[in-house]
């Protein structure tokens, strides 16, 4: 839940995941019918999930300072699950929440810290039991975490996860009434998101390196492909079973890190409409050529640039 | 038209720690201004408070100036009750004088030695708070009466004692006292003011 964030300026987005750090400006206060400006972008190789200070000082150089901070945490360093939605009050949702999840097995849950929001179908699906995503970050990390980043001048107002990320650009490029997947491969896997009307409904991520990819043989590549197409394609079915309001009939795929030829091997496969994300039907990229030209750029900031678009109004 | 969308801010508890000390900040902030103005006002008050202390001392020394112009005043008008209690007691001898001028105007065949005794023996006498109404010498100077009125009857009898011990060497006695109550001390006798008239022969 956004609680107390009303920003419609924009956004100074850092990305913690992956070998290297990542920021970008995103101006998301636009003039309606255009498209969220990205400002700055910025890449330090060379760095893990948690930089040390001088490496965030040097990030922050690159971004707009005037915007609020926010920043994107690693896969790792959160647990994100769908649990039943408590029938008590929005008031009351946190407690429930923790007692459900304590009558769990998961022990006590006083160390941890907790966020959730519903996957909306009361309006399709009434008589449904309503579910709900839980994200849940240890409290003593978080805690460690932004002293460290305040130490080096970095005050996050919004600590963002990966999914709702990639869910705000899928929003962005979704077409009335569909169901959109939206795949992105990063260097530990595979992500994949399905949103319907702008809300996240599944996400799913496989476990591939892509040094594993890259260094594979043809044949060997042809099975990681396969693999990822079988978990694309199973995840379609469980939501033509579950949510079978939201048909997907439409696959979109992030630009890669490297050519590892999913978006080719998918296109071929599957019996669905497969596109290539284009960044500039969601984003103005005329003030950063260099992320306009970029694949790879563009992959690495894919994240952060969808969690800048948590306070824009994009329609495509 | 699209449900509104939820995001997931991890910072949210933080945040709302946040929002505790900003309200803590801004109620401390009010707070202070509160007191600044509060102070501001006291202040005010204050300086409003002291010159109205300096106003009542200046109005309090033109008091005391002009009370001490009033006390010499009064002091003169003390002065003036101590001079007519002065000539309230002189009066009775005034009076006693006048009555001997009045006896000496009315004496017959100027025969003033026969009364120059009784006289002489009489003026010496003073009793505070009466007074003689009448001297009549008669009898070729041998007899004496006395009118008067006085304050109360014991001055009246100190008075008929002193002058029978003046008139002693002239052989000469008076035996007689009448005492009455004057008219104003009869009308007022309840308040007992002990006014007479008396009559001494």
């Amino acid at each position: 839940m956004d609680f107390g964030i009303n920003n419609n300026k924009g956004w100074a987005v850092i990305d913690c995941d992956g070998p290297s750090l990542c920021a970008v400006s995103l101006k998301t206060g636009v003039r309606t019918g255009e498209r969220p400006q990205v400002l700055t972008v910025a890449e330090l190789a060379g760095h893990g999930p948690d930089p040390d200070a001088a490496a965030l000082r040097d990030l922050m150089g690159h971004v707009d300072r005037s915007l609020p901070v926010l920043i994107t945490l690693a896969r790792t360093q959160y647990q994100l699950r769908v649990m039943p939605e408590p029938a008590v009050p929005q008031r009351e949702m946190q407690a429930s929440l923790r007692w459900s999840l304590s009558s769990e097995g998961d022990g006590p849950l006083d160390d941890i810290d907790l966020a959730w929001m519903r996957i909306p179908t009361e309006d399709q699906l009434p008589s449904r039991p309503r579910q709900l995503y839980a994200v849940m970050i240890g409290k003593a990390w978080l805690t460690a975490r932004l002293s460290a980043w305040r130490q080096a001048g970095v005050r996050p107002k919004v600590v963002d996860i990966r999914e709702t990320a990639l869910r705000n650009i899928a929003g962005a490029i979704e077409r009335p009434g569909e169901g959109l997947a939206l795949v992105s491969a990063d260097t530990e896997g595979v992500g994949m998101v399905f949103t319907h009307q702008g809300s996240l409904y599944l996400d799913r991520y496989i476990e591939q390196p892509l040094a594993e990819l890259q260094a594979a043989d043809p044949a060997t590549r042809l099975r990681l492909h396969e693999r990822i197409a079988v978990q694309l394609m199973r995840s379609i079915d469980v939501i033509g079973r579950n949510y079978p309001f939201m048909p997907v009939t439409r696959v979109v795929v992030a630009p890669a890190l490297e050519a590892v030829g999913l978006l080719e091997f998918l296109t071929a496969q599957l019996p669905l409409t497969v596109e290539p994300l284009d960044m500039n039907q969601v984003f103005d990229l005329s003030k950063v050529p260099a992320l306009a030209e970029s694949s790879a750029l563009q992959a690495r900031c894919l994240v952060p640039l969808g969690a800048a678009l948590r306070s824009a109004k994009v329609t495509v | 038209m699209r449900p509104p969308i939820t995001h997931i801010n991890l910072l949210q508890r933080t945040a709302a720690v946040h929002t505790v000390s900003w309200a803590l900040a801004l109620s401390l902030a009010l707070t202070v201004i509160g007191t600044v103005v509060h102070g501001s006002r006291l202040r005010s008050q204050s300086n409003e408070a002291i010159r109205q202390r300096d106003d009542v001392a200046q109005q309090l020394k033109q008091l005391q100036s002009r009370m001490a112009i009033q006390s010499g005043e009064q002091a003169k008008s003390v002065a003036a009750l101590a001079l007519r209690k002065e000539a309230d007691v002189l009066q009775p001898q005034a009076q006693v004088a006048q009555a001997l001028i009045d006896a000496v105007r009315n004496a017959e065949g100027g025969r003033t030695d026969e009364f120059a005794r009784p006289l002489a023996a009489m003026t010496g006498l003073n009793e505070p708070g009466l007074w003689l109404t009448a001297l009549t010498v008669s009898a070729g100077g041998k007899r004496l009466e006395l009118q008067g009125e006085a304050n109360n009857g014991a001055s009246v009898l100190r008075f008929a004692r002193r002058a029978n011990e003046s008139l002693q060497p002239l052989t000469m006695r008076l035996d007689s006292l009448e005492l009455q109550p004057t008219a104003g001390a009869a009308a007022a006798s309840g308040a007992g003011t002990g006014a007479v008239s008396f009559h001494l022969h």
